[in-house]
């Protein structure tokens, strides 16, 4: 009786919560508290972005969106359990999904729902157009980032690459395909030295005097930036200039300027979307929003996420026109089309956050920049790369 | 286990099933995570809650599971890929558990923490069997020539659950159940009683381990993936607020508090979408769980289930002579005669 | 049928806590072993009972050494025990513990599949009848323990230690902690179990008056040794046993 008596209370609570349905639903959720919720601002974007549609156009050919913003907490459970509200109890006609973890987990449940579902994960296993053709990701998975800073490398005369990564999946992974691939001797480079490290580590010491003998032209770490911050601290102990050291998309943190100071001057990272306030259109479009509502992520990755919103806005739209004009009643095939739609993207200009880019390889642009710390401030060094 | 709490069970399981089934895929997933959790819950209990053994290993030892029905089910072993997880996780929480035989509790304790952190670093470098920190994807368990949905996951879980509890009823009732009570009590006195300590602890050990490892399998399958990082300590606290909160020493008070424990964020979440404070709500859901049971351990240590009886009692229950409130039986007739003596 | 300890002794530290302890129990007496505070009246149970290991001595029961064997051992040669202090043993009920009490005896002990898939309807019925209705506890058979009284969890604890049919049975204190009536009817309770189950007693007593009512033999100890050994009337008039530990100067 006891157990019957709380799950009654408890499914009124959650039965009283449940929301009425509204026109075109789209869910996004991430690590809004967590371990990684420093980069959180990639879900912000995407929910702000359509909630400036609707407050600028009444959302989408006069369809209002409601946008659900929901908290994964970076655990597994949680976000199969998110999945499924969207999925099914809001009925959503896109998902924006975070994890490597739960995009995996949930890859064959996309396909069979047939929900076009963007993750938040730069993983190459997440992606394969024609296995999982209702999965997304926005931007240079691992692997290209690394390609785009030895291209960067190349292109500034440079031979000699030190490849160091924690012990890891994310670490070791990347590192194994780019190795596997060829493209560093077809770049006419050179590996000098590979260096593994504990993703925990404290003191990477010895590994930076062993760097130092090998005297390379650039170091590439594929580590967080908490991993980066022990790596250039001890680079500047043994005489390593930061300006050695390249990162990727998730080193482009304030904490390497703040916490190292002057040593960090001179950290390149590689920078696949434009900052926060730089001369873009996109970034007027922010400003604007910014008027009437407060903006809680000014950062690359809130950048990020309104480009996805750009993306979902612009498949959702092209869907609606293909139906005449009209929502499809039947919601399957809503997001069959939307899904459609969202991979015959060409050309798609988002405002300056990318070059134009066409979605047809479910990643869209693979080109990025070299940002590099001068004065405490990432700022971008000449043009953008592409790692094909 | 009188005929009356067998029914009674048997009634919420099959309307918890129906539930699942019934009110779509969200839903079922609910059903199924508490089940689950449940069934983990029980596991525990059966350890910390009568045999007195504290462990903190229980989230790595339901990653062995998972490890174990997931590379089984890969291997094309189907539904009998459960009972290889459950196998594992009795064989390793046998290990886990033969320190106890020597060191008592906080001393082993400490021991199980290590294991756990052991255990979870051999998810990420085993990197074979597990796939490392990646994760270890697992093929659907294929039912009816499909691979299962929720709603089948709905039903499949809550009968294990029944069973298990079943189970476990049955032998809390056989002397080996009551060897686990006296254990948790007093060694020395089990000890003078005949009872055979080390090997009460062993089959403690074997039988926590074995319903472990069948609620990590079920999580292979449903979450349709074994990661490192779904097994860490936060797994072995969450489940030791299960039985906490719904009370130590107590079957059914270990699936009220897997159910409540499951529940509340979900609750906590949607509360706070109706109401404005939204940032605050979420932030109170992280500390809902430590003030839960900081609550529960100042008041009522021996759960919800106390809690339930002690309002049972209080109303005029006092007829119920197999629940006696304490306080009423001190005034009666009995302690009169027997007062103890100073 | 009987038992015999000799010259016991066993030193905890530096200190002799029994010293050359001899005793010999004969088939369905009840011996009181008495002495004031320390004179290791329980260390020398611990001894027989399979709980403390003793420096020198050696003990038999029925002509089989005892010594050096664990309390489960002892209980497969009919040799139980109660316990000076008795724990509050959680949910488990009267019932519960007096079947785990059986568990130690060859026919009353079930095996597990038994147990697990058959009623315990029958074991119960016998339970009370034969144990829990001579020591008054029908009423609370289904009852968890630790909402019993003090007087009534020492008669289960005797139940628990009866359930294994010994024949020989080892008191720590029955009466500690009792009231003086309760006292007595443990007393009375004691004597009926020697008649019933015909099992000789070793019982360990502070309590005088229902020592010399109970026992039909008495030996006192002080400082780890015996002093005295005789019939209760003996008992009480020697002068020694009255210095040492009636207190009478």
């Amino acid at each position: 009786m006891k157990k019957l008596t709380i799950a009654a209370a408890l499914a009124c609570a959650i039965a009283a919560a449940a929301p009425a349905r509204a026109e075109i639903t789209v869910c996004t959720w991430g690590t809004i508290t967590g371990p990684d919720a420093l980069v959180n601002g990639m879900t912000y974007g995407t929910r702000d972005y359509l909630e400036y549609l609707n407050q600028t156009q009444g959302g989408i050919a006069g369809n209002k969106l409601k946008v659900l913003m929901l908290d994964g907490r970076y655990k597994l459970d949680e976000e199969l359990k998110i999945y499924r509200r969207c999925a099914d109890q809001e009925q959503a006609v896109v998902i924006n999904g975070w994890s490597t973890g739960a995009s995996k987990a949930l890859r064959d449940q996309i396909q069979e729902d047939g929900i076009p579902f963007i993750s938040e994960s730069f993983a190459s296993e997440v992606l394969d157009p024609q296995k999982y053709p209702y999965t997304f990701i926005a931007g240079p998975t691992y692997e290209q980032q690394i390609i785009i800073a030895l291209r960067d490398l190349a292109a500034r005369g440079g031979k000699k690459v030190v490849l160091m990564y924690s012990d890891n999946e994310y670490g070791r992974g990347p590192v194994n395909v780019v190795r596997q691939s060829g493209v560093i001797e077809k770049l006419g480079l050179e590996v000098a030295d590979l260096v593994e490290y504990r993703y925990d580590a404290q003191d990477v010491t010895a590994q930076m005097l062993r760097i130092k003998g090998k005297n390379p032209d650039l170091v590439y770490v594929q580590g967080s930036t908490p991993q980066l911050l022990v790596a250039l601290r001890d680079a500047a102990k043994v005489g390593l200039p930061a300006k050695l050291f390249m990162g990727n998309l998730y080193n482009i943190s304030p904490a390497i300027p703040e916490q190292l100071g002057a040593a960090a001057d001179g950290f390149r990272a590689v920078q696949t979307y434009a900052f926060y306030g730089d001369d873009i259109p996109a970034m007027k479009e922010i400003e604007d929003y910014a008027k009437k509502n407060e903006v809680e992520k000014k950062d690359i990755y809130f950048i990020k996420g309104w480009l996805k919103g750009k993306v979902i806005a612009a498949a959702i739209g092209n869907a609606i026109k293909k139906n005449g004009g009209q929502v499809p009643a039947d919601l399957k095939a809503f997001r069959k089309s939307v899904r459609d739609e969202m991979e015959a993207l060409k050309d798609f200009d988002d405002g300056g956050i990318t070059p134009p880019f066409t979605y047809a390889d479910h990643q869209g642009s693979v080109q990025a920049r070299i940002a590099e710390i001068k004065n405490g401030k990432y700022t971008p060094l000449g043009a953008w790369i592409n790692a094909r | 286990m009188t005929k009356r709490s067998f029914l009674v069970a048997l009634a919420l399981a099959i309307g918890f099933a129906v539930v699942g089934f019934e009110s779509g895929r969200f839903w079922a997933y609910l059903v199924y995570s508490v089940a689950i959790a449940s069934i983990g819950a029980l596991s525990l209990n059966i350890l910390i809650g009568y045999c007195g053994q504290i462990t903190f290993a229980q989230g790595a030892l339901i990653g062995v599971g998972a490890y174990g029905a997931g590379i089984a089910g890969n291997a094309g072993w189907g539904a009998a890929s459960l009972l290889v997880g459950a196998v594992c996780s009795a064989l390793v929480s046998l290990l886990i558990g033969l320190p106890a035989l020597r060191l008592r509790g906080l001393y082993f304790a400490i021991s199980t923490l290590a294991a756990q952190f052991i255990l979870n670093y051999l998810f990420k470098i085993l990197q074979p069997l597990t796939n490392g920190v990646s994760g270890l994807v697992v093929k659907p368990l294929m039912l009816f020539g499909r691979p299962a949905n929720d709603e089948q996951y709905a039903v499949i879980c809550v009968g294990l659950l029944f069973l298990s509890w079943l189970v476990l009823t049955r032998i809390i009732q056989t002397n080996v159940g009551r060897a686990f009570l006296v254990v948790r009590e007093s060694e020395l006195v089990a000890r003078g009683m005949g009872v055979d300590v080390a090997r009460a602890k062993i089959q403690a050990f074997l039988l926590s381990g074995f319903f472990a490892g069948l609620c990590g399998g079920l999580i292979a399958f449903t979450s349709r993936l074994a990661n490192p990082e779904a097994f860490e300590i936060g797994l072995s606290v969450d489940q030791t607020a299960m039985i906490i909160v719904g009370g130590l020493g107590s079957l059914g008070g270990s699936i009220i508090g897997a159910g409540f424990v499951t529940l509340l964020p979900e609750a906590i979440e949607r509360l706070g979408e109706l109401l404005p404070s939204a940032d605050l709500i979420s932030a109170f859901r992280e500390m809902a769980f430590g003030i839960l049971i900081i609550l529960f351990l100042l008041l009522e240590p021996r759960g919800i289930v106390a809690l339930a009886r002690r309002i049972f009692a209080r109303r005029g229950a006092a007829a119920r002579t197999n629940l006696p409130d304490r306080a009423s039986y001190g005034s009666g007739a009995i302690s009169a005669q027997n007062g103890r003596k100073a | 049928m009987t038992l015999e300890v000799r010259d016991l002794s066993i030193r905890f530290g530096g200190v002799a806590a029994v010293t050359n302890m001899s005793l010999d129990v004969n088939a369905r007496e009840i011996v009181g072993l008495i002495g004031p505070n320390g004179a290791g009246k329980t260390t020398f149970i611990n001894c027989i009972a399979g709980v403390a290991q003793p420096d020198t001595g050696a003990a038999s029961w029925n002509g089989r050494a005892i010594l050096g064997l664990s309390p489960a051992d002892l209980l497969r040669l009919g040799v139980a025990r109660t316990f000076q202090s008795v724990v509050s043993l959680h949910d488990l009920t009267v019932l519960d513990l007096v079947k785990l009490g059986a568990a130690a005896h060859a026919r009353r002990g079930r095996g597990f599949l038994s147990q697990f898939f058959g009623s315990d309807k029958a074991v119960d019925e016998e339970i009370c009848e034969s144990l829990l209705a001579p020591l008054n506890l029908v009423d609370v058979a289904n009852s968890p323990i630790q909402t019993l009284s003090y007087g009534q969890r020492k008669s289960v604890d005797l139940a628990r230690a009866l359930a294994c049919e010994p024949q020989l049975l080892y008191l720590d204190e029955p009466v500690a902690g009792l009231t003086f009536q309760e006292g007595l009817n443990m007393g009375a309770v004691i004597r009926s179990v020697r008649d019933r189950f015909g099992c000789s007693v070793v019982m360990v007593e502070h309590k005088m008056d229902v020592v010399m009512s109970t026992c039909d033999r008495i030996v006192v100890m002080a400082h780890g040794a015996r002093i005295f050994e005789g019939t209760p009337a003996e008992t009480q008039k020697d002068a020694e046993v009255r210095r040492v530990y009636l207190g009478d100067a």
